[in-house]
Protein backbone atom coordinates (compact mmCIF):
# COMPACT_ATOMS: atom_id res chain seq x y z
CA UNK A 1 0.00 0.00 0.00
CA UNK A 2 2.95 2.54 1.12
CA UNK A 3 4.54 1.52 -2.05
CA UNK A 4 1.47 2.34 -4.47
CA UNK A 5 0.77 5.63 -2.76
CA UNK A 6 4.57 6.22 -3.10
CA UNK A 7 4.20 5.76 -6.90
CA UNK A 8 0.66 7.69 -7.08
CA UNK A 9 2.69 10.98 -5.32
CA UNK A 10 5.21 10.35 -7.79
CA UNK A 11 2.64 10.35 -11.10
CA UNK A 12 1.01 13.09 -9.26
CA UNK A 13 4.25 15.47 -9.17
CA UNK A 14 5.00 14.42 -12.86
CA UNK A 15 1.89 15.35 -14.01
CA UNK A 16 2.06 18.99 -12.28
CA UNK A 17 5.40 20.26 -13.06
CA UNK A 18 4.41 18.72 -17.14
CA UNK A 19 1.67 21.40 -17.27
CA UNK A 20 3.72 23.64 -15.85
CA UNK A 21 6.52 23.24 -17.67
CA UNK A 22 4.00 23.42 -20.51
CA UNK A 23 3.71 27.09 -20.86
CA UNK A 24 7.15 28.16 -20.76
CA UNK A 25 8.14 24.97 -24.23
CA UNK A 26 9.10 26.77 -27.61
CA UNK A 27 6.24 26.65 -29.91
CA UNK A 28 6.90 24.87 -32.93
CA UNK A 29 7.75 26.84 -36.25
CA UNK A 30 5.00 26.37 -39.02
CA UNK A 31 5.75 24.53 -42.15
CA UNK A 32 2.61 25.84 -43.50
CA UNK A 33 0.86 28.78 -42.83
CA UNK A 34 -1.96 30.95 -44.22
CA UNK A 35 -0.93 33.62 -46.69
CA UNK A 36 -2.51 36.89 -48.67
CA UNK A 37 -2.00 36.96 -51.57
CA UNK A 38 -0.81 33.06 -52.05
CA UNK A 39 2.51 32.35 -52.12
CA UNK A 40 3.62 36.20 -50.99
CA UNK A 41 6.08 35.48 -48.86
CA UNK A 42 8.46 35.43 -52.13
CA UNK A 43 7.06 37.32 -54.11
CA UNK A 44 6.42 40.52 -53.25
CA UNK A 45 6.62 42.90 -49.95
CA UNK A 46 3.17 43.06 -49.34
CA UNK A 47 2.21 40.03 -47.95
CA UNK A 48 -0.74 38.77 -44.96
CA UNK A 49 0.31 36.16 -42.76
CA UNK A 50 -1.73 33.84 -40.53
CA UNK A 51 -0.64 30.99 -37.78
CA UNK A 52 -1.84 28.03 -36.27
CA UNK A 53 -3.40 27.55 -32.97
CA UNK A 54 -0.05 25.75 -31.82
CA UNK A 55 2.92 26.96 -33.99
CA UNK A 56 4.75 30.42 -34.37
CA UNK A 57 6.35 31.81 -37.58
CA UNK A 58 9.22 33.63 -38.67
CA UNK A 59 8.83 36.04 -41.02
CA UNK A 60 11.53 37.88 -42.60
CA UNK A 61 10.99 41.70 -43.73
CA UNK A 62 13.99 43.61 -45.20
CA UNK A 63 16.80 42.92 -42.67
CA UNK A 64 14.40 42.20 -40.12
CA UNK A 65 12.68 39.30 -38.29
CA UNK A 66 9.55 39.63 -36.65
CA UNK A 67 8.13 35.93 -34.77
CA UNK A 68 4.45 35.75 -34.89
CA UNK A 69 2.95 33.34 -31.64
CA UNK A 70 -0.05 31.90 -32.37
CA UNK A 71 -3.12 32.91 -33.49
CA UNK A 72 -1.39 35.93 -34.94
CA UNK A 73 -2.00 37.86 -38.16
CA UNK A 74 0.26 40.24 -39.19
CA UNK A 75 0.69 42.43 -42.52
CA UNK A 76 3.97 42.90 -43.62
CA UNK A 77 4.35 46.25 -45.44
CA UNK A 78 7.68 47.35 -46.62
CA UNK A 79 11.30 46.12 -45.49
CA UNK A 80 11.05 47.64 -42.33
CA UNK A 81 7.28 48.32 -41.30
CA UNK A 82 4.72 45.24 -40.52
CA UNK A 83 0.74 45.45 -39.04
CA UNK A 84 -0.16 43.76 -36.08
CA UNK A 85 -3.85 42.63 -36.57
CA UNK A 86 -3.91 40.02 -34.36
CA UNK A 87 -2.03 38.02 -32.19
CA UNK A 88 1.48 38.73 -30.77
CA UNK A 89 4.90 39.80 -32.20
CA UNK A 90 8.14 39.37 -31.03
CA UNK A 91 10.72 42.22 -33.25
CA UNK A 92 14.26 41.88 -33.77
CA UNK A 93 16.09 43.95 -35.70
CA UNK A 94 19.43 45.80 -35.94
CA UNK A 95 17.91 48.77 -38.21
CA UNK A 96 14.77 50.94 -37.50
CA UNK A 97 11.37 49.01 -37.65
CA UNK A 98 7.64 50.16 -36.91
CA UNK A 99 4.80 47.76 -36.43
CA UNK A 100 1.10 49.88 -36.61
CA UNK A 101 -1.68 49.02 -35.41
CA UNK A 102 -5.29 51.08 -35.50
CA UNK A 103 -4.42 52.90 -32.39
CA UNK A 104 -1.02 54.17 -33.83
CA UNK A 105 2.38 52.97 -34.26
CA UNK A 106 5.57 51.51 -32.28
CA UNK A 107 9.21 52.90 -33.64
CA UNK A 108 12.29 50.86 -32.87
CA UNK A 109 15.82 51.59 -34.43
CA UNK A 110 17.48 48.72 -33.23
CA UNK A 111 17.19 45.66 -30.61
CA UNK A 112 13.80 43.32 -29.48
CA UNK A 113 10.69 43.67 -28.32
CA UNK A 114 7.58 42.33 -27.83
CA UNK A 115 3.79 43.74 -29.38
CA UNK A 116 0.79 41.74 -28.46
CA UNK A 117 -3.04 42.69 -28.41
CA UNK A 118 -4.35 42.14 -24.79
CA UNK A 119 -8.55 42.72 -23.82
CA UNK A 120 -8.63 45.18 -26.85
CA UNK A 121 -5.44 46.98 -26.28
CA UNK A 122 -2.32 46.69 -27.82
CA UNK A 123 0.61 46.10 -25.01
CA UNK A 124 4.03 47.21 -26.38
CA UNK A 125 6.82 46.01 -24.15
CA UNK A 126 10.16 46.80 -24.82
CA UNK A 127 13.53 44.40 -23.70
CA UNK A 128 16.33 45.20 -25.55
CA UNK A 129 16.68 48.71 -26.51
CA UNK A 130 14.56 52.00 -25.77
CA UNK A 131 11.71 52.31 -28.46
CA UNK A 132 8.86 55.07 -28.88
CA UNK A 133 5.39 55.31 -29.71
CA UNK A 134 3.21 57.19 -31.13
CA UNK A 135 -0.62 56.90 -30.66
CA UNK A 136 -3.11 58.28 -33.63
CA UNK A 137 -3.69 61.22 -34.11
CA UNK A 138 -0.87 62.67 -32.00
CA UNK A 139 2.57 64.32 -32.53
CA UNK A 140 4.13 63.37 -29.23
CA UNK A 141 6.47 60.44 -29.49
CA UNK A 142 6.36 58.60 -25.44
CA UNK A 143 9.35 56.78 -24.71
CA UNK A 144 9.14 53.40 -23.52
CA UNK A 145 13.04 52.29 -22.00
CA UNK A 146 14.22 48.42 -21.65
CA UNK A 147 12.13 46.72 -19.18
CA UNK A 148 9.01 49.15 -19.51
CA UNK A 149 5.48 48.11 -21.01
CA UNK A 150 3.15 50.61 -22.32
CA UNK A 151 0.10 50.37 -23.90
CA UNK A 152 -2.20 51.72 -26.99
CA UNK A 153 -5.97 52.25 -26.99
CA UNK A 154 -9.08 53.59 -29.14
CA UNK A 155 -8.97 57.21 -29.99
CA UNK A 156 -10.87 59.36 -27.74
CA UNK A 157 -12.77 62.37 -27.67
CA UNK A 158 -9.48 64.64 -28.13
CA UNK A 159 -9.05 62.86 -31.67
CA UNK A 160 -5.69 60.95 -30.07
CA UNK A 161 -5.43 57.51 -29.10
CA UNK A 162 -5.21 56.46 -25.72
CA UNK A 163 -1.81 55.61 -24.18
CA UNK A 164 -0.44 54.34 -20.51
CA UNK A 165 2.16 55.16 -18.71
CA UNK A 166 5.00 53.12 -18.83
CA UNK A 167 5.19 50.46 -16.13
CA UNK A 168 8.02 47.61 -15.27
CA UNK A 169 7.11 44.47 -17.12
CA UNK A 170 5.81 41.56 -15.69
CA UNK A 171 8.83 38.90 -15.54
CA UNK A 172 7.08 35.71 -15.78
CA UNK A 173 5.07 37.00 -18.78
CA UNK A 174 7.90 38.00 -20.87
CA UNK A 175 9.64 34.91 -19.89
CA UNK A 176 6.88 32.77 -20.86
CA UNK A 177 6.28 34.47 -24.60
CA UNK A 178 9.66 34.93 -25.16
CA UNK A 179 9.77 30.59 -24.39
CA UNK A 180 7.27 30.16 -27.03
CA UNK A 181 8.73 32.29 -29.79
CA UNK A 182 12.52 31.46 -29.12
CA UNK A 183 14.03 30.31 -31.93
CA UNK A 184 17.64 29.70 -30.86
CA UNK A 185 19.08 26.43 -28.73
CA UNK A 186 18.53 26.06 -24.72
CA UNK A 187 22.15 27.53 -23.63
CA UNK A 188 21.37 30.96 -25.65
CA UNK A 189 18.15 30.80 -24.26
CA UNK A 190 19.61 30.62 -20.23
CA UNK A 191 21.88 33.17 -21.49
CA UNK A 192 19.32 35.80 -22.72
CA UNK A 193 16.91 35.20 -19.70
CA UNK A 194 20.11 35.96 -17.31
CA UNK A 195 20.17 39.39 -19.66
CA UNK A 196 16.91 39.64 -19.10
CA UNK A 197 16.44 39.51 -15.54
CA UNK A 198 19.30 41.90 -15.54
CA UNK A 199 17.33 44.58 -17.57
CA UNK A 200 14.18 43.71 -15.59
CA UNK A 201 16.05 44.73 -12.25
CA UNK A 202 17.60 47.90 -13.41
CA UNK A 203 14.21 48.26 -14.73
CA UNK A 204 12.70 47.85 -11.34
CA UNK A 205 15.22 49.97 -9.53
CA UNK A 206 14.33 52.54 -12.10
CA UNK A 207 10.69 52.77 -11.88
CA UNK A 208 11.48 52.43 -7.63
CA UNK A 209 13.49 55.68 -7.97
CA UNK A 210 11.16 57.06 -10.02
CA UNK A 211 8.70 56.86 -7.90
CA UNK A 212 10.71 57.57 -4.46
CA UNK A 213 10.87 60.91 -6.26
CA UNK A 214 7.73 61.27 -7.22
CA UNK A 215 6.64 60.55 -2.98
CA UNK A 216 9.55 62.79 -2.10
CA UNK A 217 7.51 65.58 -4.57
CA UNK A 218 4.73 64.63 -3.35
CA UNK A 219 5.70 65.01 0.42
CA UNK A 220 7.75 68.22 -0.20
CA UNK A 221 4.63 69.79 -1.85
CA UNK A 222 2.11 68.64 0.73
CA UNK A 223 5.07 70.21 3.54
CA UNK A 224 5.05 73.27 0.93
CA UNK A 225 1.21 73.19 0.83
CA UNK A 226 0.84 73.06 4.93
CA UNK A 227 3.23 76.08 5.03
CA UNK A 228 1.66 78.20 2.56
CA UNK A 229 -2.07 76.71 4.58
CA UNK A 230 -0.87 78.48 7.91
CA UNK A 231 1.07 81.36 6.45
CA UNK A 232 -2.40 82.62 5.00
CA UNK A 233 -3.90 81.54 8.08
CA UNK A 234 -1.35 84.26 10.23
CA UNK A 235 -2.21 86.50 7.56
CA UNK A 236 -5.62 86.48 7.51
CA UNK A 237 -5.35 86.44 11.34
CA UNK A 238 -2.98 89.50 11.52
CA UNK A 239 -4.95 91.18 8.96
CA UNK A 240 -8.66 90.66 11.08
CA UNK A 241 -6.83 91.79 14.36
CA UNK A 242 -6.23 95.33 12.42
CA UNK A 243 -9.43 95.56 10.98
CA UNK A 244 -10.97 94.84 14.33
CA UNK A 245 -8.48 97.13 15.94
CA UNK A 246 -9.48 100.25 13.59
CA UNK A 247 -13.12 99.27 14.11
CA UNK A 248 -13.06 99.63 18.08
CA UNK A 249 -10.84 103.25 17.60
CA UNK A 250 -13.34 104.49 15.53
CA UNK A 251 -16.17 104.10 17.50
CA UNK A 252 -14.46 104.89 19.98
CA UNK A 253 -15.22 102.01 21.85
CA UNK A 254 -12.28 101.33 23.43
CA UNK A 255 -13.58 103.70 26.06
CA UNK A 256 -15.85 100.97 27.35
CA UNK B 1 18.95 -20.09 -24.69
CA UNK B 2 17.68 -20.82 -28.07
CA UNK B 3 14.06 -21.32 -26.97
CA UNK B 4 14.50 -17.68 -25.32
CA UNK B 5 15.92 -16.58 -29.03
CA UNK B 6 13.22 -18.21 -30.64
CA UNK B 7 10.42 -16.51 -28.66
CA UNK B 8 11.88 -13.30 -29.16
CA UNK B 9 12.24 -14.03 -32.95
CA UNK B 10 9.16 -15.19 -32.81
CA UNK B 11 7.44 -11.73 -30.84
CA UNK B 12 9.28 -9.41 -33.69
CA UNK B 13 7.48 -11.71 -36.34
CA UNK B 14 4.35 -11.25 -34.52
CA UNK B 15 4.74 -7.66 -34.29
CA UNK B 16 6.31 -6.71 -37.76
CA UNK B 17 3.35 -8.36 -39.60
CA UNK B 18 1.13 -6.65 -37.33
CA UNK B 19 2.04 -3.40 -38.37
CA UNK B 20 2.13 -4.71 -42.12
CA UNK B 21 -1.17 -5.87 -41.69
CA UNK B 22 -2.04 -2.36 -39.88
CA UNK B 23 -0.34 -0.41 -42.84
CA UNK B 24 -2.00 -2.16 -45.65
CA UNK B 25 -5.00 -1.66 -44.02
CA UNK B 26 -5.25 1.80 -43.42
CA UNK B 27 -3.70 2.45 -47.17
CA UNK B 28 -6.90 0.34 -48.55
CA UNK B 29 -9.29 1.92 -46.63
CA UNK B 30 -9.25 4.72 -48.49
CA UNK B 31 -8.76 6.81 -44.98
CA UNK B 32 -5.77 9.10 -46.89
CA UNK B 33 -8.15 11.14 -49.44
CA UNK B 34 -10.06 11.99 -46.40
CA UNK B 35 -7.17 13.22 -44.75
CA UNK B 36 -6.28 14.91 -47.54
CA UNK B 37 -10.18 16.56 -47.87
CA UNK B 38 -9.44 17.62 -44.09
CA UNK B 39 -6.52 19.52 -45.07
CA UNK B 40 -7.28 20.96 -47.96
CA UNK B 41 -10.48 22.21 -46.25
CA UNK B 42 -8.51 23.43 -43.34
CA UNK B 43 -6.46 25.38 -45.34
CA UNK B 44 -9.56 27.06 -46.92
CA UNK B 45 -10.94 27.70 -43.90
CA UNK B 46 -7.39 28.89 -42.37
CA UNK B 47 -7.44 31.59 -45.70
CA UNK B 48 -10.93 32.42 -44.84
CA UNK B 49 -9.88 33.15 -41.84
CA UNK B 50 -7.27 35.58 -42.67
CA UNK B 51 -9.54 37.19 -45.13
CA UNK B 52 -12.08 38.43 -42.45
CA UNK B 53 -9.56 39.45 -40.07
CA UNK B 54 -8.10 41.68 -42.49
CA UNK B 55 -11.75 43.04 -43.70
CA UNK B 56 -12.01 43.72 -40.00
CA UNK B 57 -9.09 45.37 -39.44
CA UNK B 58 -8.73 47.59 -42.46
CA UNK B 59 -12.96 48.59 -40.44
CA UNK B 60 -11.20 49.04 -37.48
CA UNK B 61 -8.37 51.33 -38.80
CA UNK B 62 -10.73 53.17 -40.61
CA UNK B 63 -13.04 53.89 -37.49
CA UNK B 64 -9.93 54.89 -35.75
CA UNK B 65 -8.96 57.21 -38.72
CA UNK B 66 -12.56 59.08 -38.79
CA UNK B 67 -12.42 59.13 -35.08
CA UNK B 68 -9.02 61.46 -35.12
CA UNK B 69 -10.60 63.49 -37.51
CA UNK B 70 -13.59 64.52 -35.52
CA UNK B 71 -12.73 67.04 -32.92
CA UNK B 72 -10.94 69.07 -36.07
CA UNK B 73 -14.50 68.74 -37.81
CA UNK B 74 -16.40 69.68 -34.71
CA UNK B 75 -14.64 72.83 -34.08
CA UNK B 76 -15.69 73.56 -37.52
CA UNK B 77 -19.26 73.11 -36.62
CA UNK B 78 -21.87 75.84 -35.45
CA UNK B 79 -24.32 73.54 -34.21
CA UNK B 80 -24.83 70.39 -33.09
CA UNK B 81 -27.84 70.66 -35.76
CA UNK B 82 -25.12 71.36 -38.39
CA UNK B 83 -22.95 68.60 -37.53
CA UNK B 84 -25.59 65.99 -38.29
CA UNK B 85 -24.88 65.67 -41.84
CA UNK B 86 -21.04 64.94 -41.08
CA UNK B 87 -21.56 62.28 -38.24
CA UNK B 88 -24.16 60.63 -41.08
CA UNK B 89 -21.58 60.79 -43.21
CA UNK B 90 -18.56 59.13 -40.96
CA UNK B 91 -21.09 56.49 -40.06
CA UNK B 92 -22.02 55.80 -43.69
CA UNK B 93 -18.16 55.54 -44.97
CA UNK B 94 -16.80 52.61 -46.48
CA UNK B 95 -13.31 52.34 -46.37
CA UNK B 96 -11.92 52.91 -49.73
CA UNK B 97 -10.45 49.15 -50.25
CA UNK B 98 -14.00 47.49 -50.49
CA UNK B 99 -14.01 50.42 -53.56
CA UNK B 100 -11.09 49.31 -54.37
CA UNK B 101 -11.92 45.22 -54.30
CA UNK B 102 -15.13 45.54 -55.99
CA UNK B 103 -13.71 47.92 -59.00
CA UNK B 104 -10.74 44.56 -59.05
CA UNK B 105 -13.48 41.66 -59.32
CA UNK B 106 -15.33 43.56 -61.97
CA UNK B 107 -12.79 43.89 -63.87
CA UNK B 108 -11.49 40.28 -63.33
CA UNK B 109 -15.11 39.11 -64.09
CA UNK B 110 -14.83 41.39 -67.33
CA UNK B 111 -11.88 39.81 -68.50
CA UNK B 112 -12.92 36.00 -67.65
CA UNK B 113 -16.09 37.07 -69.68
CA UNK B 114 -13.87 38.36 -72.82
CA UNK B 115 -11.64 35.12 -72.83
CA UNK B 116 -15.14 33.15 -72.63
CA UNK B 117 -16.67 34.24 -75.74
CA UNK B 118 -13.68 34.13 -77.29
CA UNK B 119 -13.14 30.20 -76.68
CA UNK B 120 -10.54 30.24 -74.41
CA UNK B 121 -12.27 27.93 -72.07
CA UNK B 122 -8.59 27.27 -69.50
CA UNK B 123 -8.16 30.49 -69.54
CA UNK B 124 -11.64 31.65 -68.25
CA UNK B 125 -12.01 29.19 -65.81
CA UNK B 126 -9.02 29.88 -64.22
CA UNK B 127 -10.18 33.49 -63.78
CA UNK B 128 -13.11 32.53 -62.87
CA UNK B 129 -12.03 30.20 -60.44
CA UNK B 130 -9.54 32.61 -59.00
CA UNK B 131 -12.42 35.08 -58.35
CA UNK B 132 -14.56 32.53 -56.61
CA UNK B 133 -12.01 31.65 -54.31
CA UNK B 134 -10.75 35.55 -53.92
CA UNK B 135 -14.04 37.10 -53.49
CA UNK B 136 -16.53 34.76 -52.45
CA UNK B 137 -18.87 37.43 -51.18
CA UNK B 138 -18.55 39.48 -55.14
CA UNK B 139 -22.19 39.79 -56.68
CA UNK B 140 -20.02 38.36 -59.59
CA UNK B 141 -20.27 34.63 -58.00
CA UNK B 142 -23.05 32.84 -59.27
CA UNK B 143 -22.18 34.13 -63.14
CA UNK B 144 -19.11 33.10 -62.40
CA UNK B 145 -19.83 29.60 -61.28
CA UNK B 146 -22.03 29.85 -64.38
CA UNK B 147 -19.46 30.45 -66.73
CA UNK B 148 -16.76 28.19 -65.12
CA UNK B 149 -19.35 24.86 -65.30
CA UNK B 150 -19.93 26.06 -69.17
CA UNK B 151 -15.85 26.20 -70.02
CA UNK B 152 -15.83 23.00 -68.23
CA UNK B 153 -18.47 21.50 -69.69
CA UNK B 154 -16.93 22.58 -73.25
CA UNK B 155 -13.53 21.54 -72.25
CA UNK B 156 -15.44 17.69 -71.58
CA UNK B 157 -14.30 18.38 -67.60
CA UNK B 158 -17.13 16.63 -66.63
CA UNK B 159 -16.13 15.21 -63.50
CA UNK B 160 -14.92 19.21 -62.77
CA UNK B 161 -17.84 20.48 -63.95
CA UNK B 162 -20.27 17.99 -62.17
CA UNK B 163 -18.85 19.02 -58.69
CA UNK B 164 -19.02 22.87 -59.37
CA UNK B 165 -22.80 22.22 -60.18
CA UNK B 166 -23.15 20.71 -57.10
CA UNK B 167 -21.52 23.66 -54.97
CA UNK B 168 -23.49 25.88 -57.06
CA UNK B 169 -26.89 24.02 -55.96
CA UNK B 170 -25.93 24.16 -52.33
CA UNK B 171 -24.59 27.55 -52.73
CA UNK B 172 -27.40 29.78 -54.47
CA UNK B 173 -30.67 27.09 -55.50
CA UNK B 174 -32.94 29.99 -56.16
CA UNK B 175 -30.60 31.49 -58.66
CA UNK B 176 -31.96 31.14 -62.64
CA UNK B 177 -28.18 30.18 -63.55
CA UNK B 178 -28.19 27.36 -61.16
CA UNK B 179 -31.14 25.60 -62.93
CA UNK B 180 -29.51 26.78 -66.13
CA UNK B 181 -26.45 24.46 -64.83
CA UNK B 182 -28.96 21.95 -63.50
CA UNK B 183 -29.51 21.90 -67.24
CA UNK B 184 -26.36 21.05 -68.19
CA UNK B 185 -25.97 18.60 -65.23
CA UNK B 186 -28.78 16.60 -66.62
CA UNK B 187 -27.08 16.25 -70.09
CA UNK B 188 -23.96 15.22 -68.36
CA UNK B 189 -25.67 12.58 -66.97
CA UNK B 190 -27.49 11.45 -70.81
CA UNK B 191 -23.53 11.63 -72.02
CA UNK B 192 -22.29 9.06 -69.04
CA UNK B 193 -25.78 7.22 -69.55
CA UNK B 194 -27.15 7.51 -65.96
CA UNK B 195 -30.75 8.08 -67.57
CA UNK B 196 -32.86 7.70 -64.21
CA UNK B 197 -30.47 10.34 -62.55
CA UNK B 198 -30.96 12.88 -65.70
CA UNK B 199 -35.17 12.19 -65.70
CA UNK B 200 -34.91 13.44 -62.23
CA UNK B 201 -32.87 16.61 -63.12
CA UNK B 202 -35.11 17.30 -65.64
CA UNK B 203 -37.95 16.93 -63.74
CA UNK B 204 -36.67 18.67 -60.78
CA UNK B 205 -35.98 22.17 -62.96
CA UNK B 206 -39.40 21.91 -64.37
CA UNK B 207 -40.86 21.69 -60.85
CA UNK B 208 -38.83 24.14 -59.10
CA UNK B 209 -37.63 27.23 -61.72
CA UNK B 210 -40.39 30.03 -62.73
CA UNK B 211 -38.25 30.55 -66.08
CA UNK B 212 -40.48 29.45 -69.08
CA UNK B 213 -37.49 28.97 -71.63
CA UNK B 214 -35.52 27.18 -68.64
CA UNK B 215 -38.85 24.87 -68.34
CA UNK B 216 -39.34 24.01 -72.25
CA UNK B 217 -35.63 23.27 -72.62
CA UNK B 218 -36.20 20.85 -69.48
CA UNK B 219 -39.30 19.29 -70.97
CA UNK B 220 -37.73 18.86 -74.86
CA UNK B 221 -34.77 17.23 -73.37
CA UNK B 222 -37.20 14.78 -70.83
CA UNK B 223 -39.08 14.17 -74.16
CA UNK B 224 -36.10 13.20 -75.87
CA UNK B 225 -34.81 10.73 -73.15
CA UNK B 226 -38.47 9.28 -73.30
CA UNK B 227 -38.45 8.85 -76.79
Amino acid sequence: MKTLKSVLFILCSVLEIHVQAKEYISLPVAKNVGLEPSECLLKSSLCSVTTGSKEKFVLTFGTNEATLGRDTVVIRESANTIHLVKGSVLVKSDKKTIVKCEFGQVVSLDGEYLVSREAGRVMVRAILSPLTIIPKGSAEELVVEPGFQNWLYKVSQSGQAQSGIPLVWDLEDIVKTWAQLYSGNKVEFRKKMRSLNGIWSQAVISASQRHKIYAERLLASAEEDRKHRAFSQKKSDEERRQIREMMIQRNHLDLF
Amino acid sequence: MRSTSFIVFAILLLVGNLELFRYFQFYFSGTDHLKFQVKTLRKKIQNQELKAALIRYQFDEFKQEVAAQMPFVANKMKSVEEGYPLRNIASLAVAPTFEKNFLMVSGLFEKGKKSFREGKFVNSNKIFLGLIEKYPESIHVVESYFFLIEGKYQNKELEDCVVFIDSLMSKYPESELTGWSLLRLGKIFEIQERFEDSVDVYNTIIGTYQDKELKKQAGTQLSNIKL
